[in-house]
Parts: structure tokens; C-alpha cells; sequence
């Protein structure tokens, strides 16, 4: 057994990253030159990666070491955020970089990759720990963990580790996700597998943690008791840029609900754990999916509510609809747009709906999740209305955990308006993250990316919690393929959604947020 | 906005303060002016013409830790002398639509009115958050004028680097924190890059096993008497390895090596970088670029609670040089 390092000191290192390869199968994609390599170096010049420490990269692009640590070295110059580039620590990073080149599909490329493993892990004392990152299409995923498991990759001697890292989509529906899930356990076990979504890996999604269990003001009013529904919004600007063709195949429901924002629900709504360590905190969210409501077909139109944004003239700009988009097939069904109530059956939260909303093309970029209290029992604030009719003043308290643009914590409370009488007005309390903690935060990718390499599994999803939120979306899929062609577009680019999101929520006598 | 000797209130200067914020969002209007504070940061200074760099590092420092800064100049003047001003440190944070600012209340004071300052500096401290002491100037520790205001705070930042004595400067340090006071030194978080190198040098898998067979270190500094860092970076190892027997000379950390099992590891100072030789000549460059005062403070403060592996390093020290 290794001995312990007398020379950590916890208080101020960050977390120790053992010697390890990084294998990055998809190097020449996207992923990989905007967010693998650019993170991994971060981590370098954060002095968080170990000195045993190699990255290889496999694509079917031919091209040496050199060529590869030439376009990484491009790529990290052009996609480092907030950071300086420094020549010298290129140099050095850069000659832990190595490429080889060929087909997933390719039993000889495991057995090329094996061979190379063994040369590295000697010249770079990396110990024999292997992290591969499956960063290729969704549908290589299967092939290139039969290759590794085949060539006996997925599993090493003397201590060493062998973890997978796979990017979402985990499946394009709860068969593909099962289906997915027999080729990846075939030769890797559930603890070598790190399924990531990064929304997990967002500071401020990590902080909901914090805010409920390391501040016992409000996990007491954390349940139905005191809270009247939840509304979580993740709202983008801009459309499909560029990705017209993946686009509508996903949608906004597969490609946002099913996984970020029913991960961020479960973290909103999780039971405290009894320790903050990977399984405990990972069964609970696990849980927290399992217990929401799978809708019967019939069900779903009262609970989802599917769009697509069509052309508008916004600010000036004529913006195109999504049927009008590069790469769409002009009769498109795909949901840019998607709103769900979901419910879940459990003692804290029976009858408090989660109203979960995603789309596209919306009038500003925002992520943010709306806790709405209770009104009071009994006003002792009433006004009187045109027609005679009594008004509460006092407006229920909301909560609101903004998550992005501008992180932060706001609660919103009934304040007397100065002067005479005795009139209630809401007001804002808020917290900013920029005027407690400013610096640079750590991007999602540099910390899921160090929990691989350390073997933290907490903010990576299992599973039974892929296939607990397939089950929580596939009857609205199945109902939406039945879609007529007619009923989209339904709401122009540069609005909230469509009317019947708002209905939906009326329907429980719930207004929809402008976040 | 500087007051008379006799003025000098704290209630005074809080409405003073409170008058700053009035005027800022009455003349802001581009963005709004939000208000920061974290903790209460007195800070301990002396000297003309370091204004400017004191702003600078209390001005980058409210990016990380936003304080109530209260700032005491001592001045060698003929005549008693005792002023303050109030005023705020204003950011744009990070390209938001917000300023961020903090208040700094000033003082400037002759010797013989230190009491005064600790009067007034009582009721100014920022209720229920932490109240700490950076005595910025480290000659002033010598002073005994100044015994009168450590009580403001336990939490006491100096620089051992300023030293003229390393030994007895660290050894008086070292009696302070046995009295109760929570020492954070800034010479200490500009080793944390060496530490973290040598920790990570027995990470390696052809190293990890040596760590208990280290026998032999050597701390090498470039220049002359042995300063706070190079004493620092031996007790550290001292404490680490218990067993090692350690040769250290100099300050301004230019190696460390370590030798065991007979294998050598070294870390060398490259400028601005460290750079770590492992087995088989295995070689990591680590930036090791200049840092601020501000950032050296930022990891201070960023432990506000006990710090056992420096008071140990401290404890190790008194007892290595005696």
C-alpha cells in the first residue's frame, strides 16, 4: 500500500490529482480543442495536475505527436478563459501530449493503444492509471469501450485504475440508454464509469448543496409545507448555431430537461445525505428522480408543453425560425421549446409542482431556479379592489438561485412602504457571488475533469439516475412524435414560449415567471 | 473630508461613512453601486509615498475578500497629530453592470496618540465578521506603542521577509502565537508554491515509496544570513520527516534537495518558475510568477480558522534555532 504524503498540506494545496494518462478518444473534435485541452492546461498552470501526469490523443486524423501538441498549443491560446498563456509551461505540458491515429472501430488501435500506454507510463511515471474520455460521436461510445475492454484496457494490475468519462447524450431514449448501458458494462464496472453533465460541475449548481444543507435557515421550510411550487428556467438567446442537424434529432426537451435541468431539480430537492461522499450523495439524487411521477399518455398534454420558435424581427434583426435555420429539414417537429410540470411522489414534496422550462431563441440567456413560498394563513394586510373585492398585500416570499448570468441568491420579502397607512410592497434581498467571491472560479470542465482523475463520483450522474430521468420524459416523447406538422412554430424567436406554457401553469392557479 | 484631532468619533466617522454611500448612489449613474464587506481588515503602516501601492493591494484584495478596510498611518511629526478621513474603493466587478465598493476608513497618527486610535477603532469594526490585524510594516512589531492595539485583533498578518533578524523575529512570532495570537505570515504563502512542488514530487509513482526514506535535505538560499524563508522551508521538512538530517543556509530560496534511498530529487528556482527534477531526470516546470501582496493576503485570509501545519512549522522553527 502506497504510503501517505507527509507533505500535503489540505488548508492550502487543492485536491491532489494522482499520476495518470488522459486518453481522449474524438481529439481533433470540438470538445476537445474548446474545452478538454484548454481545461488540462489550466489545471497545469493551477499546479493542480501531477508531475507523472500524459495525455493521448486518438482520432482518425493522421498526424505525429508534434502536429497534435502544434494544434492543441493553437486551440489552448484561442479558447483559454480568464488565464494567461505561458510559452514556457506549453513547452513542458506539451511534451506530455501524444497522438495516435486511427478508427474507433479498429481492434488494432487498442492494441496500438496498449502498447503506447506501457511506453508512456514508464518515460511519464503515470502509474498505469488511465483515464479514457469518450468525446467521439454517441454512436462510437459502444465500440470504443468494446475496443478497450477487448484489448484489455479497461482493467490493469497492480493497483493501478482504469476509469471511463462519457459525455452526454446517454442514449437517444430509455432503450438507446439501456442499450448503451450493455455495451459500456460489458467491460467496465459501474464505479469505473463517469457519465458527465456538466451543469453539475457549475459552481453554482454545486452551491445549492451548500445553501441547503450548510445553512439550517431554510432546509425546515424546504418542503411542502412552505413551499407552494418551484419554477426552474434555463433560457438561451441565441438558436441552434450551427448545430441545426444534431438539433432536431434532440430538441430542447431531450437535449436540457432529461439531463442538466432534471439534475439540477434533484439537487433542489434531494434529501440531505448522510455524509458528502459520492455514493451517499448520488443515491439520494437517485432517489429524488425515482420518485417523480411518470406521466400515463394521457397525462401529458395537461403537463408538457412542446414549441418551436418561428421568424421575428427582433431589435432590428430579422431572426430566422427554426424550420428556416442551415441544416433543418423545413418540416422540422423538433421542440426548441419545452415546458414540464413534473411531480414527485414523495412525503416532502406530494402536491408542490416543479414547473421545469428549456428553450431556445428566448428574450435574454438565463438560468435560474424560482422557490415560491406560501402565502401567508391569514392577511392582515388587505386592500380593497375597483369592484370592492379584498387584496392581499403581502406578496408570498420567493427565493430565487440564479445559476447563470449573474450567480447569485436573491430573496424577495413584503417590506411597508414608507409614509402613512399601512401598504406592503415586495422587495429584494440579494446576494452576488461577484461581491463575496470574485477571482476566477474554476470552468465546469476543470472540475469535473480533476473528480475523474481523483475518483470523485458525486457530481457525475449513475445510471439509475439516467435511467430514472428517461423514465420521467419518455412518455412526453412518445406523445410529442405524434406531433402534427402544423402545430409549429408556436411562439416567434425573442419570446418567453408559447401561450400554452403560461396556460399550463394557470391551470394550477400558478403565474410563470419573467425571470 | 478629514476630521479635527478633537472630532474623532467613531459615530462621527460611521455617519461620515454612511454619508459616502448617500453621495456615491446619488452621483452613479451609469452603474449601481453595490456595498462589500467581509470581514474588518485593520492594517498597520508607516512611511510617505506608499499610498498609491497600499490602495493598489487593498483595491485588488476587495475582489476576493471585500473588507471594511481601517488603515492606520503612523507619522513622525513635531506636533501630536491624529486625523482621519473616510472614503470608498470602487470596482467595476468583472464586467457587470455593478461597482463594487468597499470603505476604507483612514487615520493618521503620531505615536503618542496610538491609544486614541484603539478607542476609536473599537466601535468601528464590522459586527459578527472577522476583525483582522495586518501589521504592515513588520520594524513596527519591535515597537512597544503597538502592544497597544494588538488586542484589536487575534488574527495577525505580518511579513517575516521584512526582517532584519530572521531568528529572533520568528522566534518573538512564535511567543506571540503561544499567547493566543493567530500569526498568518506572507513569507510563508510565497513558499506554498514549494511545498506544493515537493508534495507533488512524492505523488509520482517512482517516488511515492521514498518518502520515508528521506535522509538527507539541503534548503539553499542565494544570499547571506539565513532569512525567514529558507528557516521556514527547513523546519517544514523537519516537522515532514522527522528522521532527515537537514543543512540550511541563506535566504531567498534558490534549492531545495532531498536526497533518499540514495536517489536525489531537487527543486530549482528558474525565475518565474520552479523547476522540479524527479527520477531519471524527469523534469516539471512549475509558474512560480511574482505574487502580490494582495494575493499572498487572499490565501491568509482565506483561513480564517486555525492553521496547524504552519503553527507547527512555527513551533519547529524556535526549536531548530535553539
Amino acid at each position: 500500500m502506497a504510503q501517505a504524503n507527509p507533505f500535503q498540506d489540505p488548508l492550502r494545496f487543492e485536491r491532489r490529482v494522482p499520476s495518470c494518462a488522459v486518453v481522449i478518444f474524438g481529439a481533433n473534435g470540438d470538445l476537445t480543442k474548446r474545452k478538454l485541452l484548454p481545461s488540462l492546461y489550466r489545471l497545469a498552470f493551477e499546479r493542480r495536475l501531477p508531475q507523472g501526469f500524459a495525455v493521448i490523443g486518438i482520432s482518425r486524423t493522421a498526424m505525429s505527436d508534434d502536429d497534435f501538441r502544434r494544434k492543441m498549443e493553437d486551440s489552448v491560446k484561442e479558447f483559454l478563459e480568464n488565464s494567461p498563456f505561458d510559452q514556457a509551461l506549453w513547452d513542458d505540458f506539451s511534451r506530455g501530449l501524444f497522438y495516435i491515429s486511427g478508427d474507433v472501430a479498429d481492434e488494432d488501435l487498442y492494441q496500438r493503444l496498449g502498447t503506447r500506454l506501457e511506453e508512456i507510463a514508464k518515460a511519464r511515471q503515470t502509474a498505469g492509471n488511465v483515464l479514457f474520455y469518450l468525446s467521439t460521436q454517441p454512436s462510437h461510445y459502444g465500440q470504443a469501450a468494446g475496443g478497450l475492454g477487448r484489448a484489455g484496457l479497461a482493467r490493469a494490475s497492480n493497483g493501478a485504475w482504469r476509469r471511463l468519462v462519457v459525455e452526454k447524450p446517454f442514449g437517444h431514449d430509455q432503450a438507446s440508454a439501456r442499450e448503451l448501458e450493455n455495451q459500456l458494462h460489458e467491460h467496465f464496472s459501474e464505479d469505473q464509469l463517469y457519465r458527465i453533465d456538466h451543469y453539475l460541475g457549475k459552481e453554482t449548481v454545486q452551491n445549492i448543496l451548500a445553501f441547503r444543507f450548510g445553512n439550517p435557515l431554510f432546509e425546515p421550510l424546504w418542503n411542502r409545507q412552505y413551499i407552494n411550487h418551484v419554477q426552474i428556467t434555463a433560457a438561451e438567446s441565441i438558436g441552434v448555431e450551427g448545430r441545426g442537424a444534431y438539433y432536431q434529432e434532440a430538441g430542447a426537451l431531450r437535449d436540457m430537461i432529461q439531463n442538466h435541468l432534471l439534475q439540477v431539480l434533484a439537487t433542489v430537492a434531494m434529501e440531505p445525505s448522510a455524509v458528502f461522499e459520492p455514493t451517499a450523495v448520488r443515491d439520494e439524487r437517485a432517489k429524488l428522480l425515482r420518485s417523480i411521477r411518470v406521466y400515463k399518455p394521457g397525462e401529458v398534454a395537461e403537463n408538457a408543453v412542446a414549441g418551436q420558435y418561428g421568424p421575428a424581427r427582433v431589435g432590428g434583426k430579422d431572426l430566422p425560425g427554426f424550420r428556416e435555420e442551415p441544416g433543418v429539414d423545413p418540416h422540422a417537429m423538433t421542440d426548441t421549446y419545452a415546458a414540464v410540470t413534473f411531480q414527485i411522489e414523495n412525503w416532502r414534496w406530494a402536491g408542490v409542482p416543479f414547473y421545469v422550462r428549456s428553450g431556445k431563441r428566448m428574450p435574454k440567456r438565463v438560468t435560474d431556479i424560482a422557490i415560491r413560498f406560501n402565502p401567508v394563513p391569514h392577511s392582515l394586510f388587505v386592500t380593497e379592489g375597483d369592484g370592492g373585492e379584498a387584496i392581499n398585500t403581502a406578496r408570498p416570499n420567493m427565493l430565487i438561485l440564479r445559476i447563470q448570468p449573474e450567480e447569485g441568491i436573491s430573496l424577495r420579502f413584503s417590506s411597508k412602504q414608507p409614509g402613512a397607512g399601512m401598504k406592503l410592497r415586495p422587495v429584494s434581498m440579494d446576494f452576488n457571488y461577484g461581491t463575496s467571491f470574485g477571482g476566477r472560479t474554476p470552468t465546469a470542465y476543470e472540475t469535473l475533469l480533476v473528480d475523474a482523475m481523483v475518483g470523485d463520483a458525486t457530481l457525475y450522474t449513475r445510471q439509475d439516475m439516467v435511467e430514472a430521468s428517461w423514465a420521467a420524459v419518455q412518455p412526453i416523447l412518445d406523445v410529442w412524435s405524434g406531433h402534427e406538422a402544423e402545430q409549429f412554430p408556436n411562439y416567434p424567436a425573442g419570446t418567453w414560449g408559447p401561450k400554452a406554457s403560461d396556460e399550463m401553469l394557470a391551470r394550477r392557479g400558478h403565474e410563470g415567471r419573467v425571470p | 473630508m478629514a476630521a479635527a484631532v478633537e472630532e474623532i468619533r467613531a459615530e462621527k466617522l460611521l455617519k461620515d461613512l454612511a454619508n459616502v454611500w448617500k453621495e456615491l448612489n446619488q452621483t452613479e449613474t451609469n452603474y449601481a453601486v453595490v456595498r462589500a464587506c467581509s470581514m474588518t481588515l485593520l492594517v498597520v503602516t508607516t512611511g510617505d509615498g506608499d499610498e498609491q501601492d497600499l490602495a493598489g493591494t487593498l483595491g485588488d484584495l476587495m475582489h476576493s475578500h471585500p473588507c471594511r478596510y481601517i488603515v492606520l498611518r503612523l507619522v513622525d511629526t513635531p506636533e501630536p497629530e491624529f486625523a482621519a478621513r473616510v472614503f470608498a474603493h470602487c470596482q467595476l466587478a468583472f464586467g457587470r453592470r455593478q461597482q463594487l465598493c468597499c470603505e476604507q476608513i483612514e487615520f493618521t497618527a503620531t505615536r503618542d496618540r496610538i491609544p486614541d486610535f484603539y478607542a476609536v477603532a473599537l466601535g468601528l469594526t464590522v459586527a459578527d465578521l472577522p476583525v483582522l490585524l495586518w501589521v504592515r510594516d513588520a520594524r513596527l512589531l519591535a515597537e512597544p506603542e503597538l502592544a497597544q492595539i494588538l488586542p484589536l485583533a487575534r488574527p495577525l498578518i505580518v511579513d517575516s521577509a521584512q526582517f532584519v533578524d530572521a531568528k529572533s523575529g520568528l522566534a518573538d512570532l512564535e511567543k506571540r502565537r503561544q499567547a493566543g495570537w493567530r500569526i498568518k505570515d506572507l513569507a510563508w504563502s510565497r513558499l506554498t508554491v514549494w511545498r506544493e512542488t515537493i508534495a507533488q514530487m512524492f505523488e509520482t509513482s517512482g517516488c511515492r515509496n521514498l518518502v520515508n526514506r528521506v535522509d538527507r535535505i539541503e534548503v539553499k538560499g542565494r544570499f547571506g544570513p539565513t532569512g525567514s524563508d529558507v528557516q521556514y522551508l527547513a523546519a517544514w521538512l523537519s516537522e515532514r520527516v522527522p528522521g532527515a538530517a537537514i543543512t540550511a543556509t541563506g535566504s531567498g530560496v534558490q534549492r531545495i534537495r532531498l536526497v533518499a534511498g540514495g536517489q536525489r530529487l531537487e527543486v530549482n528556482d528558474a525565475g518565474e518558475a520552479l523547476v522540479a527534477t524527479t527520477l531519471d531526470g524527469m523534469v516539471t516546470r512549475v509558474p512560480d510568477p511574482v505574487r502580490s501582496d494582495a494575493s499572498l493576503l487572499e490565501e491568509e485570509l482565506s483561513i480564517l480558522g486555525p492553521d496547524p501545519i504552519y503553527d507547527a512549522t512555527l513551533r519547529a522553527v524556535a526549536r531548530l534555532t535553539h
